[in-house]
């Protein structure tokens, strides 16, 4: 019992120690600095498909009227909801483009490090409008910008020129506890993301009798490029079975392997060649190329050679 | 303009860092059940995220069936569109496609497809409120916008074509993806507006047969 008791209070401490070595260390905020862009670019590419049928969702005469997305929220009067949007105040075009425009400008200066704080919550606001709106036309690329938007908020990231400057310049970095926790947090929400893509995949047939690139392959509406006329009877079957099974081996292999610092670099140079692929393949651009971006949460210093010398670091200390 | 200077952050003292770390806790907690129950909750894991679900639905953390997998090589994981017709004229040629802004590829087409993918799903399972409710609004936004009023809507699906189609394999002629034999209809009603702007929808049921038409949502003339 005494063993128990000496083993349980050791993993304890030992624990303790590991999340106060993951979590509270001062770190430079570069890194929040560059997914600060990173988010500010994607909103406004969000944002700017929305400039093109705005009205046509959430207008007066729209396909989505607030009481129709209300009902279906609710199941029909059925269910609470929890889904809060400054544009279900009014479905005037005046009041929705001038919140739209807002939200835009926000993004906009948000990825140039104008008021970052600010900008970040405005755009967390924004983007969270659009999706509660009608929540049913948002996907994956929705869930990702808006996880990593929310992070955004939590701590200073840096104003303008702040991923780039430091890169020129011998002036010490600015450092902060609280942009460390907040590219953490997007660290272990992209990690579980993977691993839960790679589950979801595992969950279809199609991924595991290899089929699944096919089936994005095939879809003529949504694919960029058409490879179907390149697929050869003979040795196609093998190609399409091989892009699926490295698609499933990688999102598993990233949710776990990330945390290893001489895997980390190779996993992030992949993501490069499979997020595009699969942009090709599916259609689903933002959401990939999101994925890809986000990419740079891994990245510790300020430029991407520091991926690199991450395993060299330990040693000059 | 903000300027980038230099300054050590100390780490935070044990009271707050515990504090901090009570915050973290649970809303890992949160992300890790939204990101395990994506797919196929258990009923714990339902019970559990609709006692959280204020905090997880508000920020968007709430996954909810979103396909994050891209395919699982099913009917539900091709492309969806919404069709209508303004004219008698009962021809293949008569009907219209509702069309998003840029390539099939564009966030704006992704949206559409993801609005025809609902009534679908929800049709399938025979559900008609929903996709009534849907094409009532449908209805109503064609009528305004484009000065015609449609008389039928339907939810079609592109099947995916086989990889021995596609390639000619020996003794499969090539065939064209988008061959009307690929379409599938999944739900269709007719549709008419009164003159006050109310719409009334009747699911087709068979070859030219009208369901009861379903009931109008509340807040309608």
């Amino acid at each position: 019992m005494g063993h128990l008791a000496g083993y349980a209070g050791r993993l304890g401490a030992a624990a303790d120690l590991a999340w106060r070595r993951f979590w509270f260390e001062s770190a430079p905020i570069e890194p929040l600095a560059r997914m600060r862009g990173v988010v500010g670019v994607f909103s406004l590419y969000a944002l700017a498909w929305f400039s093109a049928d705005l009205t046509a969702w959430f207008g007066a005469d729209g396909l989505l009227p607030r009481d129709t997305v209300g009902r279906l929220v609710t199941g029909f009067g059925q269910e609470a909801t929890y889904r809060f949007s400054l544009f279900q105040a009014s479905d005037h075009a005046g009041f929705l483009w001038g919140a739209h425009a807002v939200f835009a400008s926000s993004a906009l200066l948000l990825a140039i490090g104008v008021l970052p704080r600010w900008m970040a919550l405005l755009n967390l606001v924004g983007l969270l409008s659009y999706v509660h709106r009608a929540p049913m036309l948002t996907g994956p690329f929705e869930c990702v910008l808006t996880a990593l938007a929310a992070y955004l908020c939590i701590a200073p990231s840096g104003g303008f020129g702040t991923p780039w400057r430091r890169a020129r310049s011998s002036e010490e970095p600015a450092r902060s506890v609280a942009a460390h926790i907040a590219v953490r947090l997007m660290q272990v929400h992209l990690a579980a993301l993977h691993v839960m893509i790679g589950l979801n995949m595992l969950g279809g047939e199609a991924w595991w009798n290899g089929d699944a690139a096919w089936w994005m392959a095939a879809r003529s509406e949504t694919r960029i490029l058409d490879v179907t006329r390149l697929v050869s009877p003979d040795s196609g079957l093998f190609l399409v079975n091989l892009a699926t099974h490295a698609i499933v081996a990688y999102a598993l292999a990233f949710g776990v392997l990330i945390w290893n610092r001489t895997a980390r670099p190779l996993l992030v140079m992949l993501a490069i060649p499979i997020w595009i692929g699969l942009a090709l393949l599916s259609g689903q651009v933002g959401y990939c190329l999101l994925m890809l971006a986000a990419n740079l949460a891994f990245v510790p210093g300020p430029t991407c050679a520091s991926l690199f010398a991450i395993e060299a670091e330990p040693r000059t200390r | 303009m903000i300027r980038n200077e230099p300054a050590r952050s100390a780490v935070p003292p044990p009271g707050i860092a515990n504090v901090v770390s009570i915050g973290l806790f649970v809303h890992l907690f949160v992300v890790g059940l939204a990101v395990a129950s994506s797919l196929r909750p258990s009923p714990l894991q339902s019970r559990l995220l609709s006692v959280l679900r204020p905090y997880a639905q508000a920020l968007n953390f709430d996954l909810d069936f979103t396909p994050f997998h891209f395919t699982h090589g099913t009917g539900a994981d091709v492309a969806h569109r919404i069709e209508y017709r303004d004219a008698a004229d009962a021809s293949e040629s008569a009907w219209r496609v509702l069309t998003g802004v840029g390539a099939g590829w564009s966030e704006s087409a992704q949206r559409l497809d993801r609005f025809a993918r609902m009534a679908a799903t929800f049709a399938e399972e025979e559900d008609d409120q929903v996709p009534a409710e849907l094409v009532r609004g449908i209805a109503k936004h064609l009528a305004r916008n484009q000065g015609k009023a449609p008389i039928r809507i339907r939810v079609r699906r592109h099947l995916v074509q086989t990889m021995d189609a596609a390639s000619g394999l020996e003794g499969v002629a090539r065939r064209d993806p988008n061959d009307e034999t690929y379409f599938q209809t999944i739900y269709e009603a007719n549709v008419l507006i009164d003159e006050r702007g109310g719409v009334d929808v009747a699911k087709v049921t068979g070859r030219g047969e009208s369901a009861q038409p379903v009931e109008r949502g509340r807040g309608e003339p």
